[in-house]
């Protein structure tokens, strides 16, 4: 069972395994990999792990749902002695559930695809295996839900841009002949545009002018912690091959509550595996 | 380095372990709990409370004593299906893992409609297409629309217009959708735009008006959102236009016959629709049962609630004498009514 839900995922990890190990950066022979013209280091990530989504969404239900689903994800990052970007992926869509009445078994389709961009640079530390950045994080989400069990109230769509301030600690460590570095970031989002459904999940279908595009985004309001708040926090074990590529072994928490006319909460743990391409 | 390692994992350990905090407290699903979340879901989201005679605040004093923690999910359900029952309406449903209550309506109303004795005198050498049977009674065409949850397309639209241009003798159109309880209002609009005359005026046709909950006082309604079918220059339904109705012409198919009735050279005839216009919306309880209300409803372009029906511009009833001689008095009075003008 629960490797039908990682399926796809399993595929993926199998693939980018393969091809960690078999495609050699151009210079492997120097620490650290590819650097560009620029002095900068890239990688490609590609990546999947197991989620489990946690959600409590007053447009939906009064109960928490919640389950394990597969996740794929895709990262770019570019690294230099003082600047470092990132450019992070992922989508789920997962069956979320509870257990309050079991015999009725009810689902809510989830799916919920986000972008994450951020940008830190490098603190000035005496500090020798051991780098503090900071900066910000630009990320945009966007979410569908359908609880089929609902008659006419069953779809919630959702987005959220919003603007925010993150840090990272890195610190090298040795695995034997190798190096690694273990991170810890964290992101919270200030300033947000976000839309959700009317009150009742209103959707004007008996308008044959209806534009349920131009009403999700009429409905969109700005706001600070209080309409959307978010928090991202990220440990991960980054383990270097001997050909400049990297293994990320990562656990990911990201916690989301949006307010409108009504709150929605979501919670995600994230372990994740995501091969990075060195070129 | 094992002491850092050993604090950054604390510290990531302890915001998830936040997450207790920040997300809300459950809704408990105590017998007490249930009730008080119904009551205050029909409270905030019911549209009926000005149109029914029901004092929901009355209802809460009588019913929250009978209700107490030790009692079962059956007693509870049973309480809670007696509350809704003072809405007294058919739009209001609860639903659990061991029962469903569905309100029924006890008014008696002649059915007006009896498809096997059209089978029998009336459908001789049907055609279908798509959804609709047609044929032609005397010079007449005849269509039968049994349910709006059937796919009406643009091609099944042409064909059986085209058909129906294209004889010269033709002198209109019986359309019949009696027993036709909704489904998608889009194939109500995708009909809609067949009718009315050819021309090259740009015309509107006002066909009814929306109010949707949108807060959860009483008063919380949006303004009307008046819906208009815009002239289209597809091929129309030809020369005099009969809508057919009866008690069990429903939601989206009453949403459709007052649309039509807009257009002038269109007349409805038979029973007053059915109501169940509004939008119904499911809402779950904190213990899994899911309660299901009208948040809309639909008015008329003169300000009639669809819940009342639609009125025809002819009453006509297909009495149990008429049926005993194979008569659809119904259907008759509309021939008559084409062959006259």
């Amino acid at each position: 069972m629960f490797l039908n839900h990682l399926g796809k995922g399993f595929v993926l990890l199998v693939c980018s395994l393969a091809l960690a190990t078999d495609v050699s950066a151009q210079y492997s022979e120097e620490e650290g990999g590819v650097e560009t013209k620029l002095g900068y280091l890239r990688y490609l990530g590609i990546g999947a792990g197991a989620t489990y989504q946690v959600m409590n969404d007053a447009a939906i239900s009064p109960i928490v749902y919640s389950r394990v689903g597969a996740v794929p994800m895709l990262t770019h990052l570019k690294i230099n002695g003082s600047t470092y970007s990132e450019i992070s992926l992922r989508a789920s869509s997962v069956k979320l559930t509870h257990n309050t009445d079991k015999p009725a078994k009810v689902y809510t389709k989830t799916q919920r695809a986000l972008a994450d961009y951020r940008f830190l640079v490098k603190l000035p530390t005496d500090m020798r295996y051991t780098e503090i950045r900071v900066g910000g994080m630009l990320s945009g989400m966007f979410g569908y839900k359908k609880a089929e069990h609902l008659v006419d109230a069953a779809e919630v769509y959702e987005y959220a841009i919003s603007l925010g301030l993150c840090g990272k600690i890195t610190r090298e460590v040795t695995f034997g002949d190798n190096t690694g570095f273990l991170t810890w970031d964290l992101a919270i989002p200030f300033f947000a545009n976000i839309s959700r459904p009317y009150y009742l999940n209103r959707e004007e279908l008996a308008d044959p002018d209806n534009k349920p595009v131009k009403d999700f985004f009429d409905n969109a309001a700005t706001g600070t912690f209080g309409k959307y708040f978010r928090l991202n926090s990220r440990l991960g074990l980054m383990y270097r091959l001997s050909n400049g590529n990297m293994i990320q072994f990562a656990y990911q928490w990201d916690y989301t509550r949006m307010k409108t006319i009504n709150k929605a909460y979501f919670a995600e743990h994230i372990l994740s595996v995501t091969f990075m391409f060195n070129y | 380095m094992m002491k850092r390692i050993i604090a950054v994992l604390i510290l990531s350990i302890g915001l998830v372990g936040c997450e207790k905090l920040l997300m809300p407290k459950a809704e408990g699903d105590k017998p007490k709990e249930v009730f008080e979340y119904m009551w205050k879901t029909i409270e905030e989201g019911y549209v009926y409370f000005g149109y029914r005679p029901v004092n929901w605040d009355e209802v809460y004093k009588e019913f929250e004593p009978k209700i107490n923690d030790t009692m079962t999910s059956r007693q509870l359900y049973d309480t809670c299906v007696q509350m809704l029952k003072r809405l007294n309406d058919p739009s209001v449903a609860l639903k659990t893992s061991f029962g469903e209550y569905h309100h029924v309506d006890t008014n008696y109303y002649l059915p007006n409609f009896n498809r096997r004795l059209l089978e029998r005198f009336y459908w001789k050498d049907y055609q279908q297409t798509g959804p609709f049977i047609h044929t032609v009674i005397d010079s007449i065409g005849y269509v039968y629309y049994g349910s709006f949850k059937d796919k009406v397309s643009e091609n099944h639209l042409d064909i059986l217009i085209d058909g129906l241009r294209a004889d010269t003798n033709m002198r209109g159109i019986i359309f019949d959708i009696r027993d036709n309880k909704g489904g998608d209002i889009n194939n109500a609009f995708a009909l809609l735009k067949r009718m009315g005359v050819d021309t090259n005026f740009q015309l509107s046709a006002v066909l009814f008006k929306a109010y949707y909950k949108q807060g959860p006082e009483r008063g919380d309604f949006t303004e009307a959102q008046t819906s208009y079918i815009e002239q289209s220059d597809k091929p129309k339904f030809p020369k005099r236009f009969v809508l057919l109705t009866n008690r069990s012409t429903m939601a989206e198919a009453a949403l459709f016959a007052t649309g039509a009735k807009g257009f002038n050279n269109v007349a409805m005839m038979g029973d007053t629709t059915g109501g169940r216009a509004g939008r119904i919306v499911g809402a779950e309880m904190p213990n899994g049962w899911i309660l299901e209300y009208p948040a809309s409803y639909f008015t008329t372009d003169d300000g009639r609630n669809l819940e009342d029906g639609v009125l025809p511009d002819e009453t006509v009833h297909t009495t149990p004498a008429d049926e005993a001689q194979g008569k659809d008095a119904i259907l008759e009075a509309a021939l008559q009514k084409i062959k006259t003008f």
